[in-house]
């Protein structure tokens, strides 16, 4: 018989990070200096600030300062390629649909690329509008590459936002999650009977997500009938009460305290959030007009402001 | 009996830095029955997806058939010599029938439509699948029928080698010994190398002929199945405990007993001896 090794402590089978829904949680990182409420401030104050923002450049801004985040809070970068396909198919589809169907408006400016007529106006909006929601996409990726379901619940209580609410948005984030396990799961029971997708027609492809949907749906649903017989079973009740009427005990919000650094964050972001609102709201500072590339584009192909 | 599979030197690293299977070696031969045992995160199924494929070492080689898996675009090659059937029979049936389930596989190897119907019989026949089911969705039939539909569907891409991840988890008695003749005979008649991963050690006592016993990604035990649950101290390191008979065996040494009987068959006829 082979007898190879005796078993001792491993520290080199140390990760460096965790799984999560959106990729893999470091293990360490500097976010979690912070109370689960400042991150989630962080990442409403990073999810909604762009819808007050038209001018393209700032978005960009702002989403590299979603990169320099993630770097900072030790996300592998690399993780990001992930995002590709969906950053791409973006831009695809919004570009595609405002080039073949730009709308009707006088004042739109003709332009003939490549033999085709493209209208200024709505191109720029859309090119605008892209930037807009990549800032917001990545700064989605930001919050649920750095944080884990037990933080958005106690990010959301402490956020005071009611026990039955919270509770139905980190299971359906759990529930998530495990629809993309399953998901991989799937995909290498496929490859595992030889499924080339690389070699597949794209029409083949989109078939076989419709495929996946029993499987994911079949499993989901059986999931779903004993996640709500387990609650039920420990007496669970929809008030986030106990079955005596009391207030129910919050633990995990219980290990989790502020410190000075979560009130200057929050301070912060708050001041920012209410003078960019503002500014927009009664100044109009954020326009599209005021973009210096739409000044330059309109310059450079005369089309008057 | 000829070499299968050449485990070398195998390192992997899962894409969160996290390392779980250190220096193996392993050498698999034709018409072996063995299990992979050991605690939970000890390292087996992820090297039961390097033996076919799914995943690549991070250093070291596996060779099946002549056929390196670290090579990209091999894995049509790999499905044909490693099979995997998942735990999980519903996380590998997604075709709207069993027929076209079990054809799944040997379509996506390119085979003409006579050899894919002559392959569907074949497989469902020795995993004990009934035509009057073919028409049926997968997700009609019981767990025990579903379980032998994911074989049926592994089986009709004839592979050499069979790894089953957990086939009784879930089941009850009978239906575990059912699957588990099966897989015997799979062996015994039609000449498969079957690999099992389980944590029931009755079932490895029973079938498992040689035994591979993993912890924290080493390989800390390999050999005769008798031979690794003589050694219960080193299976201790993976929180694996040979089966009750063994133990009671074991307990009773300094009575002349034999520490490495596998069956109450075999306790009796030690306890006869003595």
């Amino acid at each position: 018989m082979n007898t190879e090794t005796t078993l001792t402590a491993s520290p080199e089978r140390a990760a460096k990070s965790r799984k999560t829904l959106l990729g893999y949680v470091p293990m360490v990182s500097p976010f979690y200096a912070f109370h689960p409420a400042t991150r989630l401030i962080l990442f409403i104050f990073l999810g909604v600030t762009p819808l007050f923002i038209f001018i393209p450049e700032m978005n960009i801004l702002l989403l590299f300062v979603n990169l320099a985040l993630l770097r900072w809070g030790k996300v592998d970068i690399q993780q990001l390629k992930i995002y590709m396909p969906i950053i791409f198919t973006v831009a695809i589809f919004m570009f595609t649909v405002v080039i073949l169907a730009p709308g009707k408006d006088p004042n739109y400016t003709p332009l003939e690329v490549l033999g085709k007529t493209i209208y200024y106006q709505p191109v720029f909006f859309t090119f605008a509008a892209y930037w807009r929601l990549i800032a917001m996409l990545f700064g989605t990726i930001l919050f649920f590459s750095t944080n884990r379901e037990r933080e958005l619940l106690v990010g959301l209580r402490a956020l005071r936002l009611p026990f039955v609410a919270s509770y139905v948005v980190g299971l359906s984030i759990r529930a998530a999650g495990m629809f993309m396990e399953d998901f991989r799961t799937i995909r290498e029971a496929e490859q595992a009977r030889g499924l080339d997708t690389k070699a597949m027609r794209f029409s083949d492809q989109v078939k076989l997500y419709m495929m996946y949907l029993i499987p994911l749906f079949s499993i989901a649903l059986r999931r779903a009938n004993e996640i709500s017989n387990a609650l039920f079973a420990r007496g669970y009740t929809l008030t986030g009460r106990t079955s005596t009427g009391k207030p129910r005990e919050d633990y995990i919000r219980s290990t989790y305290s502020y410190s000075k650094r979560d009130f200057v964050a929050i301070a912060f972001m708050i001041i920012i959030f209410v003078v960019t609102g503002l500014t927009q709201i009664f100044f109009n500072v954020f326009a599209i007009e005021h973009s210096p590339l739409n000044i330059f584009l309109r310059q450079a192909l005369g089309i008057p402001s | 009996m000829a070499k299968l599979i050449t485990v070398d030197a195998l390192d992997y690293v899962y894409p969160d830095g996290t390392p779980a299977l250190f220096d193996i070696n392993l050498e698999i031969a034709e018409e072996e029955f063995i299990a992979f045992i050991g605690q939970n995160g000890s390292g087996k199924t992820t090297l039961s997806k390097c033996l076919n494929g799914l995943l690549r070492p991070t250093q070291g080689s596996i060779i099946v058939d002549d056929l390196d898996t670290r090579q990209r675009g091999i894995i049509k090659q790999l499905v044909t010599k490693v099979g995997y059937v998942f735990q999980n029979p519903d996380h590998q049936l997604f075709n709207r029938t069993v027929w076209a389930e079990i054809a799944y596989g040997p379509n996506n190897i390119g085979l003409s439509q006579s050899e894919v119907k002559e392959r569907v019989i074949e497989a469902a026949q020795v995993a004990g699948v009934h035509e009057d089911v073919f028409d049926t969705h997968p997700y009609f039939l019981d767990k025990g029928l579903r379980q032998r539909v994911a074989i049926a569907s592994i089986l009709a891409l004839r592979p050499k080698t069979i790894i089953v991840d957990e086939p009784t988890t879930g089941q009850d008695v009978r239906q575990s010994i059912e699957v588990m003749n099966f897989l015997k005979r799979l062996r015994d008649e039609e000449g498969h190398t079957i690999i099992i991963i389980t944590h029931e050690m009755r079932i490895v006592a029973d079938y498992a002929e040689r035994t591979v016993v993993l912890g924290k990604g080493r390989k800390l035990l390999d050999g005769p199945t008798r031979e690794v649950f003589a050694q219960p101290e080193i299976l201790k390191q993976t929180f694996v405990e040979p089966p009750q008979i063994t133990r009671v065996g074991q307990a009773l040494v300094e009575e002349g007993l034999p520490n490495d009987v596998l069956s109450v068959e075999e306790m009796k006829v030690a306890f006869n001896r003595k």
